[in-house]
């Protein structure tokens, strides 16, 4: 992400458009590979990743010690896929913290110029995108391997068993977290600062989620108190963040799973696709309507 | 002000007359009656059964304490005649009758309709009639008894001063008092018996007159079950008062591992969660709309005297048991689980249930050829929290460390 990273990374992808043995799409892959080698290398090589993989299995761990505790005290507890709500907490944050670093990371090389050098080699908006995109995926494998590492650490020393389709779902979340960061560098690619791409980007993930959590807590509540009689509204609200929202279609896919509703599962996978390409593209398009140079004061 | 509210807002409010409906519906297990005010205007069923509507006038008030509008039967109770148009069919008015079984359905009642109800309700007049005559031979037995008993008391006295013997003086015998009628039959009534596929219908009723009744118009919802199953109720003995329940074919029961299981098998089918609930209590405030929430509603008992027990690549079969509560004697407070015997007496409570003792980490229960029945048994290390916390911290530390020292070896 440093600039010596990126101008290495420009004349390399220079050197790669003089040779005119090299078909122009075959220029193309290798910048996006070379794009997505260096956004792992620059997360792997901060501490941001260590941190949010320890958050994330802190959380996992206190979801599984309360089940636990519970267990002590009453003898026994009744539950579906018992490790399946804590991966998907787990998920959610590492899913949540990858489309943060995403739109800070688009906005943050627009903010120092560096996208601007990058677009010197035969590296355009898509490539440029998709890169970040195919970087930040292969962030999230790393990262679901390690979390899959623990949980199965877990269930040994539990043995509250992994569930198949547990791990079912932590795969299906490859799409959700594609999703995630495309809609990331859609913000980032809206915002010119890093700082602003961040807190957008949040807001709008803790609006997501403040909904959703709203949705079910008020759904439970009488209709004639304050919180249940907002209840209609909210639901208003979580029918429109079901379609706008990556993370409802791992909970729809995940709902069908359980429920064995192959097709439902695919609708909502093809759903998540489809959101990922759409806020992908849309990501290229601003990016190429609103220019790769430093935003001027 | 403050001393007047509480008393002003227990008071009914004002009267309105309404044409209502009394629903006799099915609950997945028995009928339970229901009103539906004016203000309920989508009638909840299940699909598939045969439930009763009663259209009536009568003047409805709000009751603020529950919440809820109610009858005033006593000031006006005027059942409607005609035929309610549900769709393009009609259902013209009939007469039912609720009959309640003894035992375990006590609570239950099953619905007779028509000349099945008037059938029913005579045979059951007839019966209580004839063991209404039984008591009264009985009382009369009773008495006979009771002087037989004098007679005879005399005798022995008389005997026994005369120095002879009493062993060959006929002991008079206690009179048997009658079986009580374990079933009973409502009198007819009138009603429309229905019985609809699933679906949304309009619904209102048509008067004798040919006209539709002012305020009958309503709309009418009957709904399936997405699929069957059978619930567990599971109880450690540890926690008899505390029972957990399994209703999702997927659940796991993850127990201590300390403790024997008590396990109670029922029928289930699984409803969207409002119409169900709006079916049990159709004045229900505390149930939110919900698409794609269901709820598994109990259907009855399962008649099974055995399960299935697997544990690892054996099988066992349990017999159902009946246990009670034993209060633990001396100070010690607590109870513990035996199997009931004559020895703990009369009037002590029971629960029929198959016990199960999880050893080994695994174990699996299923009823006998009933698809979807089984459940795991997962015996849990409760102790292993602190170490979970632990695990999830060397992330952090592996992490910092390598990111540490590749900077100090990059300078």
């Amino acid at each position: 992400m440093d600039s010596p990273a990126i101008t290495d990374l420009a004349v390399r992808a220079v050197s790669h458009s003089d040779s005119a043995a090299q078909p122009r799409e075959h220029l193309r892959i290798a910048g996006i590979l070379l794009l997505a080698r260096r956004e792992v290398g620059s997360v792997v090589r901060g501490p941001g990743i260590y941190v949010i993989l320890t958050l994330a299995s802190l959380v996992a761990a206190v979801v599984v010690r309360s089940y636990l505790d519970f267990i002590a005290g009453s003898g026994t507890l009744v539950l579906a896929d018992p490790l399946g709500s804590p991966l998907l907490f787990a998920v959610l944050t590492i899913t949540g913290y990858l489309g943060l670093v995403a739109a800070a990371g688009l906005a943050g090389e627009r903010e120092r110029g560096t996208l601007e050098v990058l677009f010197y080699g035969p590296v355009d908006a898509a490539s440029f995108v998709t890169g970040k995109l195919v970087g930040y995926l292969c962030v999230y494998v790393l990262m679901a391997a390690a979390l899959v590492g623990f949980m199965m650490l877990t269930a040994a020393l539990t043995g509250i068993p992994l569930g198949g389709r547990t791990l079912l779902v932590l795969a299906a979340s490859l799409l959700t977290a594609g999703s995630m960061i495309a809609l990331g560098l859609l913000l980032g690619a809206l915002t010119g600062r890093s700082r602003v791409a961040l807190a957008l980007t949040g807001l709008v993930i803790a609006f997501f989620a403040a909904i959703e959590v709203g949705n079910r807590v008020a759904g439970s509540q009488p209709a004639d108190s304050l919180l249940g009689s907002a209840a209609g509204l909210l639901a208003m609200a979580s029918e429109f963040i079901g379609w706008v929202s990556p993370f409802s279609y791992l909970w729809r896919a995940q709902d069908s799973l359980a429920l064995g509703q192959t097709i439902d599962v695919l609708v909502a996978l093809i759903g998540t696709v489809v959101y990922g390409l759409v806020s992908a593209g849309l990501a290229i398009l601003v990016l190429r309507r609103r220019g790769i140079q430093k935003w001027r004061e | 002000m403050f001393i007047v509210a509480p008393v002003v807002a227990t008071q009914p409010t004002e009267r309105q007359r309404q044409t209502v409906y009394n629903g006799i519906v099915f609950d997945a297990q028995g009928y339970q009656g229901v009103f539906l005010p004016e203000n309920e205007h989508v009638v909840y069923v299940l699909a598939d059964t045969i439930n009763v509507l009663v259209p009536k006038v009568t003047d409805v008030y709000w009751w603020p304490l529950t919440r809820e509008y109610r009858a005033d039967w006593e000031s006006r109770d005027e059942t409607l005649d005609g035929t309610v148009e549900i769709g393009d069919r009609s259902f013209p008015m009939t007469t039912y009758s609720l009959r309640h079984d003894g035992g375990f359905d006590a609570s239950k009642a099953s619905l007779l309709v028509g000349d099945e109800a008037g059938q029913g309700y005579r045979d059951y007049e007839a019966k209580r009639q004839a063991y209404q005559a039984e008591v009264n031979a009985y009382g009369d037995a009773v008495k006979a008894f009771n002087d037989q008993l004098v007679v005879w008391g005399q005798e022995i006295d008389r005997l026994q001063k005369a120095g002879l013997p009493i062993n060959n003086l006929p002991v008079p015998k206690q009179p048997q008092a009658p079986a009580q009628v374990s079933v009973s039959v409502t009198e007819p009534e009138p009603g429309v018996a229905f019985n609809l596929p699933a679906g949304s219908y309009a619904m209102r009723l048509r008067g004798a007159d040919g006209q539709v009744v002012p305020g009958s118009e309503r709309t009418i919802v009957a709904f399936g079950p997405r699929r069957s199953g059978v619930a567990y109720t599971v109880m450690a003995a540890s926690k008899y008062t505390l029972p957990d329940t399994s209703t999702n074919p997927d659940d796991l029961i993850l127990v201590r591992g300390d403790t024997d299981l008590y396990i109670q098998p029922s029928a289930e089918r699984e409803y969207d969660a409002y119409a169900s609930a709006k079916m049990l209590n159709p004045q229900q405030h505390s149930v939110q709309d919900r698409r794609g929430r269901w709820a598994w509603l109990p259907s009855g008992r399962v008649t099974a005297a055995e399960i299935d027990l697997r544990v690892g690549t054996g099988a066992t079969v349990v017999s159902q048991g009946t246990y009670y509560a034993k209060q633990r004697p001396g100070s010690a407070l607590g109870f513990e689980i035996v199997p009931y015997g004559p020895e703990a007496g009369t009037g002590v409570s029971t629960f029929a249930a198959f016990q199960v003792r999880p050893v080994q980490a695994e174990a699996f229960v299923s009823l006998p050829s009933t698809a979807g029945s089984t459940r795991e048994i997962r015996v849990v290390r409760t102790g292993s929290g602190n170490l979970l916390f632990a695990l999830a911290l060397l992330p952090l530390f592996g992490g910092i460390s390598w990111v540490a020292f590749r900077r100090w070896k990059t300078r």
